[in-house]
């Protein structure tokens, strides 16, 4: 937003070439995505929204690491509307065809994961710190400078993320040593 | 690397494999970013049609030389359609800062006066909420024993709901003196939080420095690192747009003494300010500038004032390129940058000096409206704008869209909105993410305002029937962290009172558990009932409590019911319809797409009970599937429908008998229509999703509302 001098002089910014910016970045967005949110139309909101926020500033030369920018773009975007989840769960699974929503290839593979049950009930901030760290491979630094936090935000989120999983899965009979493929009460009700 | 922490890599990386994104997605990108455009043309068009109008109506005093029109003229003038600069703070020549209404050049509020007045004052707008009494910072040149120094004051305003405003006045010095000179303007960074000025010559610097200090009303801390930027003695501070945020860029803009345009590009982390570039020479081509402005939207739109072949003129210039360009060459005799200002937003720009002060205001094209003066004495202008979303940063779902970088007259044909703020059917509760305001024809009052530093943000909104502007109850849904709690706020002969949050058995189940979701909050019919759903995975209530004087105080038998959903009913609830003869109707949507109503029965002691039936599941007359509904017929049928279909969404009026079919502005194919909601109104309806609310005519006339998370009308 608003440099409005820079944005004088950098003329000739090639929209088409936004598509190649999309094309070599979607996917991984679209995985980080669901990571965060679970839902896959969500996944694919937060992505596209993510993306058109990018967009206004890469093409005012304003992205120098694209990846980057739309990395904390789509935990920004994820995180926000894991806050409003229960807005987002009235119209989950409305929408169906081949044309909306990512695709999950196993959708039965996702209940039958205890561990990843135990990921969507982490607490927004400790499920993206957990993300970051082991599914980007994010230093704790780097996963700071994406969560516009601190690393010891970062340290103690994760750890705390990773203590409630070892939490759940002993409670939920697959154990940190057991099988966490098979099902457990993971994911229960109240 | 332990075993829980392979399990969750193991986890993650086999749950992303499954993730295929669809070959559709970048179609949605596209659609968003279309639509962001639309938004930003939606504020250019009123003002741009109206500002056209004024310029044939009004005479072109320019020309003439005789007097320019001023405020008193212009009641139904460009400024009052345009959204993001309907008020200014000023100052006049006693010093007295106030917000004015440019509709009519009435004073809103009054701050105070600035000590040393009659010198050329500074003045800028701290952003703030739009609803409230923004904060104002000003400041006057003085001599201090230790040497000259820039008497800067915030004036901090805060509007508590159902009180009057407050105000704090703060004065610090800038810089704090030893500095032999001092510029002769200073600039507020975008959160206001601090400001730029201009000092020297400081040592090892034969110019000036530019020093970033925060101001009287900030929480920034004193010590920080600042960066040597140095710059002709004499030059003076212009502006100061972008963001301040981890991820952004702002830019900090200076006039030196022989009128080149300088730009500084900055970045803060928190601690420290980094400049990213070397300072860029504008490529505007009619130098000397006297004056420069962002739009403080970030589409790249800025105001020049400069002499041009023509005499002296203010251009909009974006791109490089001038748009458009205005002769003020009768109303400022002599353009020193010490004494005179540009200020902007949006499509409008204020003109000052100590002759005055005018509105100039363009139609995002270039083509400027004939000047306007302020009120007399008026020696300081500053626009209030909005704030604005910069980008990725951690938004809240009621804050406007970042402006995207549209060309001029892009995408007008698709904009139907022509008067964002013309009549509505009012009075309406409208909700952003943190906060809920009454609405009506002639003000905005605030029922409720949630911190901004804090968690909690607004979800859902609902008006208690029987409710008018004057005596209302609504009901408001907010989270923080997944605990959800409802507060109701109440409006008593004219007075908005403290919000109250429900306690204990009329609490939320959300307000401790964050695994309980509320899926819809709405009143019966007769509004002695509030209800709404909690649902956990695999289960859901409806929840009813009798209200009269509060919750609990109906005069039924059911002041706290909890009635298990049955099967089937698995998508939110929308609404209640009296069905007649004792029975009421709970609407809802369903994920499947269709709509299902379920049949409650009130008792002779008006107990709610169930009698016995199924949800029934109705499918969508009009094809693709149902996200929200209002209105009923005689079979409790609805009579509008927003649908979400393969071709985007679609709004239906009549969808079982003639389906009409109804545009919507700002919707496009890609838009998830999350948390939709209508409401039926006086034979329209009020439309909310994707983060905006419209208002729908019976003639079918789409009335944008602005961002909203929430809309219902008083009735």
């Amino acid at each position: 937003v608003g440099t409005n001098v820079l944005a004088m002089v950098r003329l000739g910014v090639d929209e088409g070439a936004f598509a190649a910016v999309f094309s070599a970045h979607h996917r991984p967005a679209v995985r980080l995505a669901y990571l965060l949110v679970s839902d896959p139309d969500q996944a694919e909101d937060v992505v596209s929204e993510a993306f058109a926020k990018v967009y206004v500033r890469w093409k005012k030369g304003e992205v120098r690491d694209v990846g980057a920018y739309v990395r904390r773009a789509v935990v920004n975007e994820a995180n926000s509307r894991l806050r409003r989840r229960y807005l987002e769960r009235r119209v989950a699974g409305e929408r169906s065809g081949d044309d909306r929503g990512v695709r999950l290839v196993d959708e039965d593979a996702a209940d039958r994961d205890a561990v990843w049950r135990g990921i969507e009930r982490l607490p927004a901030k400790q499920r993206a710190a957990v993300v970051l760290r082991y599914y980007e491979d994010l230093s704790e630094a780097e996963a700071a400078e994406v969560l516009g936090c601190s690393v010891g935000t970062v340290k103690s989120n994760t750890s705390r993320g990773l203590a409630k999983l070892q939490e759940l899965l002993v409670a939920g009979g697959a154990g940190p040593g057991g099988n966490a493929g098979t099902p457990t009460s993971l994911g229960g009700g109240r | 690397m332990d075993r829980v922490e392979q399990l969750v890599r193991d986890s993650l990386r086999t749950r992303a494999e499954d993730v295929e994104p669809t070959p559709h997605l970048y179609r949605g990108v596209q659609d968003r970013i279309a639509r962001r455009r639309r938004r930003t043309i939606a504020t250019w068009v009123p003002a741009g049609a109206v500002a056209l109008g004024v310029a044939v109506v009004l005479p072109s005093v320019l020309d003439t030389g005789t007097q320019v029109p001023s405020i008193e003229d212009y009641a139904d003038g460009p400024v009052s359609a345009a959204p993001t600069s309907t008020r200014a703070v000023t100052v006049d020549r006693d010093g007295v800062v106030a917000l004015v209404d440019l509709t009519d050049g009435s004073v809103l509020h009054e701050y105070g006066s600035l000590d040393g007045a009659g010198v050329p004052p500074l003045l800028d707008v701290a952003p703030t909420d739009v609803d409230a009494v923004p904060d104002a910072i000003a400041g006057t040149p003085q001599d201090r024993v230790d040497g000259p120094t820039l008497a800067i004051t915030a004036f901090t305003v805060t509007c508590p709901p159902g009180s009057a405003c407050a105000g704090e006045t703060t004065t610090s010095f800038e810089p704090e003196g030893g500095a032999p000179e001092v510029g002769a303007r200073f600039a507020v960074s975008p959160d206001g939080a601090w400001t730029a000025t201009l000092a020297g010559p400081m040592q090892d610097a034969d110019g000036w420095t530019l020093q970033l200090r925060p101001t009287p009303r900030s929480d920034a801390p004193e010590l920080f690192r600042e960066p040597a930027v140095v710059v002709p003695a004499g030059s003076v501070v212009q502006d100061w747009s972008g963001t301040l945020e981890p991820d952004g860029t702002s830019e900090v803009t200076v006039v030196t003494p022989d009128g080149q345009l300088l730009g500084f590009p900055l970045t803060y982390d928190g601690d420290t300010f980094t400049w990213t570039d070397e300072a860029v020479l504008s490529p505007v081509d009619r130098e000397p500038v006297a004056a420069y402005a962002s739009s403080h939207l970030g589409d790249g739109t800025g105001y020049v004032l400069s002499t041009g072949d023509a005499g002296l003129e203010v251009q909009a210039v974006r791109g490089g390129r001038t748009l458009g360009a205005v002769d003020v060459d009768a109303l400022v005799g002599d353009p020193q940058a010490e004494t005179v200002a540009l200020d902007a937003w949006g499509d409008t720009a204020t003109l000052s000096s100590p002759d005055g002060s005018w509105l100039l205001t363009h139609d995002g094209q270039g083509d400027f409206a004939d000047p306007v003066a302020l009120p007399d004495g008026t020696v300081r202008a500053a626009l209030v704008g909005r704030e604005v979303d910069d980008g990725p940063d951690d938004a809240s779902p009621d804050e406007p869209g970042e402006a995207s970088p549209a060309e001029p007259g892009e995408g007008l044909d698709d904009v139907i909105v022509e008067e964002p703020t013309a009549a509505f059917a009012g009075p309406i509760v409208q909700a952003g993410a943190r906060s809920v305001v009454l609405r009506t024809d002639a003000e905005e009052r605030i029922l409720l305002a949630l911190p901004p530093e804090g968690e909690s943000t607004v979800v859902e909104v609902g008006v208690r029937p029987g409710s008018s502007a004057d005596d209302l109850t609504a009901v408001v849904a907010t989270t923080a962290e997944g605990f959800t709690d409802l507060r109701w706020v109440e409006v008593v002969d004219g007075q908005v009172q403290d919000p109250v949050v429900l306690e204990g058995a009329y609490a939320s189940a959300g307000v401790g558990d964050a695994s309980v979701t509320l899926r819809g909050l709405t009143w019966s019919p007769a509004g002695d009932r509030l209800l709404w759903v909690e649902a956990t995975p695999g289960d859901a209530t409806l929840r009813a409590i009798g209200w009269d004087d509060g919750p609990g105080t109906g005069d039924t038998a059911t002041d706290n019911v909890a009635l298990g959903l049955p099967t089937g009913l698995d998508g939110s609830l929308v609404d209640v319809v009296d069905a007649g003869g004792g029975r009421l109707v709970a609407r809802f949507t369903s994920t499947g797409g269709a709509w299902s109503r379920w049949v409650l029965e009130v008792q002779g002691d008006g107990a709610l009970a169930v009698p016995g039936t199924e949800a029934e599941p109705v499918p969508s007359p009009v094809g693709g599937a149902v996200v929200a509904l209002t209105g009923a017929d005689d079979e409790s049928r609805p009579t509008w429908l927003l649908i979400a279909a393969a071709d985007g969404p679609r709004l239906v009026r009549d969808p079982f008998t003639t389906a009409e079919r109804v545009a919507l502005p700002d919707l496009a194919s890609g838009d998830g229509l999350t948390a939709a909601r209508l409401s039926e109104v006086d034979g329209g309806v009020l439309v909310q999703t994707a983060g905006l609310a419209w208002s729908v005519g019976a003639d079918g006339q789409v009335t944008g509302l602005g961002d909203a998370v929430d809309v219902d009308p008083v009735r």
